[in-house]
C-alpha cells in the first residue's frame, strides 16, 4: 500500500489558519504514506501535475487530498487519478477549509492539529478503498410534460423539434392554461389569444407531441433516464376519432353550470369545449353535472350528435409508458380573497378578482368587452384596483411578492380607459414591482399618458353603500386619508401554488419550498432543475413567473431534457450499497426504511439446497444515501466506497 | 434633515420593552387606512413606525398619535406585517410620560392632563369619582366653567358624593405591573 497526501493552501484560506508545511512534514512519518506535500492550488494544473508526478515518482496506489469539501472538488482528483490509470476511488478527501480553516481562525494552533486529525482519518479510509466500476445505464428518448400551459407546451416544442418524442399531459380538457383566458399582455399589449393559439395548434399537429387531456399522471416510478409513469385519461365521453368538433352537443345540452375558464362570469353546459378556440377541438361530459350520469334521463346530446361520437359508457384508460425525463409545467393557482375579512370576506358582489376582469375586458369574453359589474350589469365608470391581496401578507401566510400583478394591474387601469375613456382608474398600491424589459416605460405610460391615479397605501377595508363599494384607504405619501367610493372594485390576488401541489410533490418523491412552490436544485445555478436528477421545472410552476419568464424556462427546460438524451448511456453512481447475502437473514428492514424503495427481496440457493429470502439492491434506483446500512441489524449491508470498515477505521485513527 | 447616519436608540427601546421589532413595518399604510382616529393625529400610525425606525426621537414623543387613538386594535389586527401597532403606540406614550415630553401639537393638548386625572383618580380612589375629575381637570385645563351646567344633573343621579373608599393597594399593583409599555 503506497499512499500519497497532497495538502492545499487554497490561497491563504487554509494556510492562513493551519500551518500547512508544518503538517505536511509530520504526515509523511505516518505509516503507509510514502509522500506528503503541499502546495497553493491543489485543483490548479500546477497542484494536479504535483498528484501526477508524485504518483509516478513514488508508484503511488492511492492519495489523500487534504483541501476544500468533496462537493467541490472530488470528481476533478478523481479525473486527475483516472488520467493516471488508477481508479478514480482510490482517493479520499479530507475537509480542512470548511471544517476546519474557515471555522476555527481564532485558534490556528488546534486548528492545525484537527486538519492534522481529519487528513490521519482519511488515510485510515483509503487503506480500506476498493476500486469501483460504474455501470451503463440506457436512455429512453422520450419526454414527459406534464401541464399545458404556455411553458409545458414551449417545452413540448423544444424538444420535439429536436426530434424526441414528446408526451404532454393536461388535466383540463384543453391546453392553453391561464394564458388562453387573458386578454391583452402587458407591456407589448399583444393579445394573449393571437398569440398563444398559433402555439398550441403547432404542438397539437407536431407528429412527434402527442397531447393527453383531460388525464393526469397518477404514478412515477424508476429514475432519470427510465421513469416509469402511468397515467390516467379520463373519460371524456365522447369518441375522439369520431368527434368533428361541431358543437351541436353543446348547443343543445339543458344543464348549465358556472365556466371555470369565464371564472364564473358566464354558463357552460354539461358537455363543453372551455372555449371556442379549445385544443384539442373536441368536448367532454362533465359526468358531475350530466343529467345522464345523474338521473339516467336526457341523452339529448346523443341523439343531436352527427358523428355518433357521444359514448356514454367509455371507460378511463390508463397508460403505463416509460420517460427519460419529466418536465413539471403545472403552473399556478390565485389567492382566495374571501379570507380577507376587511375585503368583504368574497361576498361584495362588485369585488372581483384580476382573472375575472381579464375575462370582462376579453371581446370574446361573457360581456363582449364590455366592462360591466355584476351586481346590476351598469358600465364601471369609477374603478379601484387594488394590488399585493393575499401577497406579502405575513397574516395571510404569503409573504412573497406574486411578482406579475403590479404589472396586470397597470395593464388592467390602461385597458379601462381604451375601453371606456371616461372611466376612473385608482391603483391602490404598496410598491411598484417592474423590473422587466420595457416595465417600467409601460408604468409610466399609464401614469402619464393614461393619468391613472396611483395611491401608494393599503387599503385597509372594502363595504357596500348600495350597489357601490366604498374603499378606505390611505395616501402615505401625502398623509392624507382616504374615503372613496367606486362602482367596481378589482383585487390582484396573488400568484399561488396549486392547491394539490403536496400530493403532487408526493407522488413524484420531490420537495417543494418553503411557500409550497416546486423549488428549484439551486436559486442561482439550477434554477430549472430538481434534486431529483432528470426532473425539470418549466414556468410558474417553480415561482410566480409572468410569460416571457416562463418562456424562457421553458427553452432552458428543454435543453435540460435534450442533453441528457444526447448522452449514449448514463452512467449509474458506484458508490451505493451491497447486501452480503451469506449473512443476511432477511429481515427485511433495509427495504421499509429505504427512502427510494431501491430495495427488494429475493431468493437464493444456500450450499445445503435450501431456499431462503435475502434482500437485493437495485443497483440503478439505490442512490447511496447509507439508511439501509444504519437499519441492518446484522451488519450485512455495506455502502461501498464508504464501508463499515472504513468509517470504524477512521474513528480508530482519532 | 438627516445627516449623520440613522441609529436606532428608540427601536430597541421599544424592543425591549415589548419585543416588536418595529423594522419589520415595510410603511403599507393599512394601519393609518383603518383608524378611524388618524384623522385627529399629526402623525398617523404608519408615520410614528417611519419616525421610530428614522430614530427621530423627539419628533415621535412630541407627536400626538398616541393621544388621539382609542385604543380599538384595528392597525393591529390589520397589520400584513403582524406587527402589534397599538402596543407600540402605547409604549411610545409610556416613553413620553416617563420623559415628560409634551406634544409639539396644540389639538389634542386636553387629552394627557385628562389621562394624568384619571389614572391618578384611579389609583386613588379604587374607581372613578365625577366630581373629582370634572374639578380637578377643569383647574388644570383652565376651563373652569366646562359642563358646569351638567352639575345637578350629577347630583341628582347621586354622583357627586365620593364613594366608599376601597383597599387601592390592590389597584396600585395593577397600575404598577401595566406601566411601561401599556400607555401609562
Ligand atoms: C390576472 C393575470 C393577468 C396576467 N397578465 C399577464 C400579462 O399581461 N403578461 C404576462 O407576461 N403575464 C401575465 N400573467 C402571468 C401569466 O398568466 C403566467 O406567466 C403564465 O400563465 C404562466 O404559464 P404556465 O404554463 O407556467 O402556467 P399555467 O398557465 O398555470 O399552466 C399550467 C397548466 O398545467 C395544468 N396542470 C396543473 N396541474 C396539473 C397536473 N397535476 N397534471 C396535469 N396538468 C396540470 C393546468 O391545467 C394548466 O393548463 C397574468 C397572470 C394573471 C393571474
Ligand atoms: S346527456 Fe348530459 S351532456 Fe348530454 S345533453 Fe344531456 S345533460 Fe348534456
Ligand atoms: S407584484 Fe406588485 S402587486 Fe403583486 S405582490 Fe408584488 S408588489 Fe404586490
Ligand atoms: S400596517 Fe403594519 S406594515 Fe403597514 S404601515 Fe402599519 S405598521 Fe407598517
Ligand atoms: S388602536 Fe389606535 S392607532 Fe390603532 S387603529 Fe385604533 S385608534 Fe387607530
Amino acid at each position: 500500500m503506497r499512499i500519497g497526501v497532497f495538502i492545499c493552501h487554497c490561497g491563504t484560506n487554509i494556510s492562513g489558519v493551519v500551518d500547512v508545511v508544518k503538517l505536511a512534514e509530520s504526515i509523511s512519518h505516518y505509516p503507509g504514506v510514502v509522500i506528503s506535500k503541499e502546495n497553493k492550488y491543489m485543483c490548479s494544473d500546477p497542484g494536479q501535475n504535483l498528484i501526477k508526478s508524485a504518483v509516478k515518482e513514488y508508484n503511488l496506489d492511492r492519495i489523500v487530498v487534504a483541501s476544500c469539501t468533496p462537493k467541490l472538488h472530488e470528481n476533478t482528483f478523481r479525473a486527475c487519478l483516472e488520467d493516471l490509470g488508477l481508479n478514480p476511488y482510490m482517493l479520499e478527501i479530507a475537509n480542512i477549509r470548511e471544517q476546519c480553516s474557515w471555522v476555527h481562525s481564532d485558534n490556528p494552533e488546534l486548528a492545525t492539529k484537527k486538519a492534522e486529525d481529519l487528513i490521519k482519518m482519511a488515510i485510515a479510509r483509503v487503506r480500506f478503498a476498493k476500486e469501483l466500476t460504474c455501470s451503463k445505464v440506457t436512455i429512453e428518448r422520450r419526454a414527459l410534460v406534464i401541464g399545458g400551459g404556455v411553458a409545458g407546451i414551449q417545452s413540448a416544442l423544444d424538444i420535439a423539434n429536436a426530434g424526441y418524442h414528446v408526451t404532454l399531459v393536461e388535466r383540463t380538457p384543453s391546453i392553453g392554461g391561464r394564458m388562453a383566458q387573458l386578454d391583452k399582455t402587458f407591456p407589448t399589449l399583444d393579445c394573449s389569444a393571437c398569440i398563444l393559439t398559433p402555439k398550441m395548434v403547432e404542438a397539437n399537429r407536431h407528429h412527434l407531441i402527442k397531447i393527453l387531456t383531460y388525464s393526469e399522471v397518477e404514478e412515477v416510478s424508476g429514475f432519470v433516464g427510465s421513469f416509469e409513469v402511468t397515467i390516467r385519461m379520463k373519460s371524456r365521453s365522447v369518441e375522439m376519432k369520431k368527434c368533428t368538433g361541431c358543437g351541436m352537443c353543446q348547443s343543445k345540452c339543458p344543464v348549465k353550470v358556472d365556466s371555470e375558464f369565464d371564472e364564473g362570469l358566464s354558463k357552460r353546459r354539461a358537455i363543453y369545449m372551455p372555449f371556442p378556440q379549445a385544443v384539442p377541438n373536441i368536448p367532454v361530459i362533465d359526468r358531475a353535472n350530466c343529467r345522464y350520469f345523474l338521473e339516467k334521463k336526457c341523452g339529448v346530446c346523443k341523439k343531436v350528435c352527427p358523428s355518433d361520437a357521444i359514448d356514454y359508457d367509455q371507460e378511463d384508460t390508463i397508460l403505463k409508458e416509460k420517460f427519460g425525463s419529466i418536465t413539471i409545467a403545472t403552473g399556478f393557482d390565485l389567492f382566495d380573497h374571501s379570507a380577507y375579512g376587511e375585503y368583504g370576506y368574497g361576498k361584495l358582489k362588485n369585488v372581483i378578482t384580476s382573472i375575472q376582469y381579464e375575462r370582462l375586458v376579453n371581446s370574446s369574453g361573457p360581456t363582449g368587452g364590455h366592462i360591466i359589474r355584476p351586481s346590476d350589469g351598469k358600465e364601471a365608470k369609477k374603478v379601484a384596483f387594488i394590488s399585493c391581496v393575499g401577497s406579502r401578507d405575513n397574516k395571510m401566510g404569503k409573504p412573497y411578492c406574486s411578482k406579475v400583478c403590479c404589472m396586470y394591474t397597470a395593464k388592467h387601469a390602461l385597458l379601462l380607459k381604451e375601453h371606456v375613456p371616461d372611466a376612473e382608474a385608482y391603483i391602490f398600491y404598496i410598491d411598484i414591482r417592474a423590473a422587466g424589459k420595457n416595465y417600467e416605460e409601460f408604468v409610466y405610460r399609464v401614469q402619464e399618458n393614461y393619468r391613472v391615479k396611483y395611491i401608494r397605501g393599503r387599503v385597509s377595508k372594502i363595504f357596500e353603500e348600495g350597489d357601490n363599494l366604498i374603499v378606505r384607504g390611505f395616501d402615505t405619501l401625502s398623509g392624507e386619508s382616504i374615503e372613496m367610493e367606486f362602482d367596481l372594485v378589482v383585487l390582484a390576488v396573488g400568484v399561488i401554488p396549486r392547491k394539490d401541489s403536496d400530493s403532487f410533490a408526493r407522488m413524484l418523491n420531490i420537495s417543494l419550498d418553503a411557500n409550497h412552490f416546486v423549488g428549484e436544485l439551486h436559486p442561482k445555478l439550477a434554477p430549472v432543475e430538481k434534486n431529483t436528477p432528470g426532473i425539470f421545472l418549466s414556468g410558474s410552476c417553480q415561482y410566480p413567473r409572468d410569460i416571457p419568464e416562463s418562456v424562457a424556462m421553458a427553452g432552458a427546460a428543454a435543453v435540460k431534457s435534450l442533453s441528457l438524451f444526447a448522452k449514449e448511456f448514463l452512467t449509474s453512481e458506484p458508490m451505493i450499497s451491497e447486501v452480503n447475502t451469506s449473512i443476511c437473514t432477511g429481515c427485511l428492514n433495509c427495504k421499509n426504511i429505504c427512502p427510494y424503495r431501491a430495495i427488494n427481496e429475493e431468493e437464493i440457493k444456500d450450499l445445503d439446497g435450501k431456499i431462503r429470502i435475502v434482500a437485493k439492491v437495485n443497483e440503478t434506483i439505490c442512490r447511496g444515501c447509507g439508511t439501509c446500512v444504519a437499519s441492518c441489524p446484522s451488519q450485512c449491508i455495506n455502502l461501498k466506497g464508504v464501508s463499515n470498515e472504513q468509517i470504524l477505521a477512521a474513528i480508530e485513527a482519532l | 434633515m438627516i445627516r449623520n447616519g440613522i441609529s436606532q436608540t428608540l427601536a430597541l427601546e421599544i424592543e425591549k420593552r415589548t419585543k416588536i421589532n418595529v423594522f419589520g413595518c415595510y410603511q403599507c399604510g393599512k394601519c393609518s387606512a383603518g383608524c378611524v382616529f388618524s384623522y385627529l393625529m399629526d402623525t398617523p400610525p404608519h408615520l410614528l413606525m417611519r419616525l421610530i425606525q428614522l430614530d427621530m426621537r423627539e419628533k415621535a414623543l412630541s407627536s400626538n398619535t398616541f393621544w388621539g387613538c382609542g385604543a380599538c386594535v384595528t392597525c393591529s389586527f390589520r397589520c400584513p406585517r403582524e406587527i402589534d401597532v397599538l402596543r407600540v403606540i402605547n409604549t411610545v406614550r409610556s416613553i413620553a410620560i416617563e420623559e415628560r415630553v409634551l406634544s409639539r401639537n396644540n389639538s389634542l393638548k386636553d387629552v394627557p392632563i385628562f389621562n394624568e386625572i384619571f389614572m391618578n383618580n384611579i389609583i386613588g380612589n379604587e374607581h372613578v369619582n365625577e366630581f373629582l375629575l370634572g374639578a380637578n381637570f377643569n383647574l388644570k385645563s383652565l376651563k373652569f366653567f366646562k359642563d358646569i351646567s351638567l352639575l345637578p344633573v350629577l347630583y341628582k343621579k347621586d354622583k357627586l358624593t365620593a364613594r366608599k373608599k376601597a383597599s387601592t393597594r390592590n389597584i396600585k399593583k395593577i397600575v404598577e405591573g401595566l406601566k411601561g409599555n401599556n400607555g401609562i
